[in-house]
């Protein structure tokens, strides 16, 4: 008996020391470390210990930690340690400052540019949903974030327009898109930024029309549209005079599919919500980051996103003699926020 | 392990043995106990700077390893607090990108998973003691001191569970 009982045991050890395989992974590991010299390096010394030769210094224990791997595996491990950082921690300069600029660099044409950028905008929103749930975000991060957003908007739609306008020649459908991805872009961004908005309880605006107070009330405020606004029409210059009137149904086809998909991004959020309110099941709401905001908020912005709906419906159910480009591209543009909205508060 | 002597460099040196020797082994425990791997990493760097904190005050430690572990147990157990939810035995891993599949063949991944949903069918800190064990190597002396109990009592515990996972297999 005692003899089968410590073939047992022997067989268990053996057997759970499968567990050991379970481990760090290099980058990890040396991500981890540099973490914690990090923090060993900022800590105040006990009056002991504290003789100048005695402190470490940052610069000797990044030597230390990175002496010996790979300055592959040190990048890969600063990527990792920044990867999933958020506004107001130690390296998310690292990730907008170094791992989104590598993105950048390796994304090639201006459509394509701006379609990442699309991306890392709406990252900024992702963050900002993040620190909500932690209880992070106050009016100073969201602004912050806002700003940041207005820059790479900025940043990413001068150097496509510039892009665009060295191109010679261009077919009118290239030139469509062109237009449609400038405008989806900005729509983004300003969809974007309205979220953080309603993330940390700010108010929403409508360019031209009614300041949507989130306290209650409204009163009329002018453009206060952020986004820095080169006139959309010029942004794709061309020497070669173009028919006007393809680009126009080029324009007002993806209007009406714009308009399409916020009309269902909108129903959508609806419904979600219907279900949750009447879920018995605490699990649907327990990660649900709308449940964390105000109701009264969630109210307004979804007036704010079906007045704007309503402006691009109009739009897209006009005849073609009847609307002007510029509204075309505006209609992209705000159907594209909407949707950009919708998506950040649709619960997830 | 060395006792601690007073300058910085031999804390620091001593710390560096500590985390080379041990870091797997407090990463595995956070993340069997939180099924989750980032939240294992912040619970890892956050038990290692708390152990540097109080080795760098000047606190002599008689066996730095104990202490690691211990630094660990309540750091586990104050992040459920936290969260209001039972501290699980043994929580076992969400999903396959826990276990990072690259790390492992897929019959080792099958393994893990199959030995830590047995581990699961056992009550509290019993998991805890076979990691502590038969996964990290600990001697029953060096247990005693992390539960703050006598060498033989804990041997006769470890004995029984082993005994009641036979029953089970």
């Amino acid at each position: 008996m005692k003899n089968s009982e410590s073939n047992f045991e022997r067989d268990l050890t053996s057997k759970l020391e499968v567990l050991k395989a379970v481990s760090l992974l290099p980058e990890e590991r040396v991500a981890l470390r540099f973490k914690i010299d990090t923090v060993i390096a900022n800590t105040s010394v006990d009056q002991e210990y504290s003789s100048p030769q005695n402190r470490i210094s940052l610069t000797a224990l990044m030597l230390r930690t990175f002496s010996g791997v790979s300055i592959l595996a040190a990048t890969f491990a600063f990527m990792i340690v920044s990867a999933n950082s958020l506004p107001g921690q130690q390296f998310y300069p690292v990730k907008t400052g170094f791992n989104e600029p590598i993105q950048r660099l390796a994304t090639f044409g201006a459509n394509e540019k701006l379609e990442l950028e699309q991306k890392l905008i709406f990252k900024r929103v992702e963050e900002a949903k993040k620190l909500k749930t932690k209880g992070l975000l106050d009016l100073e991060k969201a602004k912050k974030i806002e700003d940041q957003i207005n820059k790479q908007a900025d940043m990413a739609l001068s150097i496509a327009i510039s892009e665009n306008v060295a191109i010679d020649e261009k077919e009118s459908d290239d030139i469509v898109k062109d237009m449609v991805v400038i405008a989806q872009t900005r729509g983004v961004a300003a969809g974007s930024i309205d979220a953080v908005r309603v993330l940390s309880g700010t108010s929403l605006v409508i360019q031209n029309e009614e300041v949507f107070n989130l306290s209650g009330g409204s009163t009329s405020q002018t453009n206060t549209s952020t986004i820095t606004s080169s006139d959309p029409s010029t942004s794709v210059a061309n020497p070669v005079a173009v028919d006007e009137s393809l680009t126009k149904v080029g324009l007002h086809n993806q209007v009406k599919k714009s308009t399409a998909l916020a009309e269902a991004g909108v129903a959508s959020n609806k419904s979600i919500k219907t279900i949750q309110s009447v879920s018995l099941d605490n699990a649907v709401n327990s990660k649900n980051i709308v449940s964390t905001i105000d109701p009264q908020l969630i109210r307004e912005a979804e007036t704010y996103s079906d007045k704007k709906l309503e402006t691009v419906r109009k739009t897209s159910i006009l005849e073609l003699d009847q609307v002007d480009k510029d509204s075309l591209i505006q209609a992209v543009e705000d159907a594209t926020a909407v949707i950009t909205l919708t998506k950040a508060l649709d619960g997830d | 392990m060395p006792n601690l002597t007073s300058t910085m460099i031999e804390i620091e040196n001593t710390f560096n043995e500590l985390y080379e020797a041990n870091a797997d082994a407090i990463f595995r425990l956070c993340l069997f106990k939180t099924s989750d791997r980032e939240v294992a990493l912040d619970l890892s760097q956050d038990i290692f700077t708390r152990t540097w904190d109080y080795l760098q005050k000047g606190n002599q430690v008689d066996n730095l390893r104990a202490f690691l572990f211990t630094v660990a147990r309540n750091r586990i157990k104050d992040y459920y607090k936290k969260r209001k939810i039972p501290t699980l035995a043994m929580a076992g891993v969400k999903n396959e990108n826990d276990l990072v599949v690259s790390q492992l063949d897929s019959s080792a991944v099958a393994e893990v998973n199959n030995l830590l949903t047995l581990l699961q069918t056992l009550p509290d800190d019993h998991a805890e003691l076979l990691q502590l064990r038969y996964v990290e190597g600990f001697s029953i002396e060096e247990m005693a001191l992390l539960y703050k109990t006598r060498p033989n009592t804990l041997a006769v515990k470890i004995h029984r569970i082993v005994h009641k996972l036979r029953d089970k297999i």
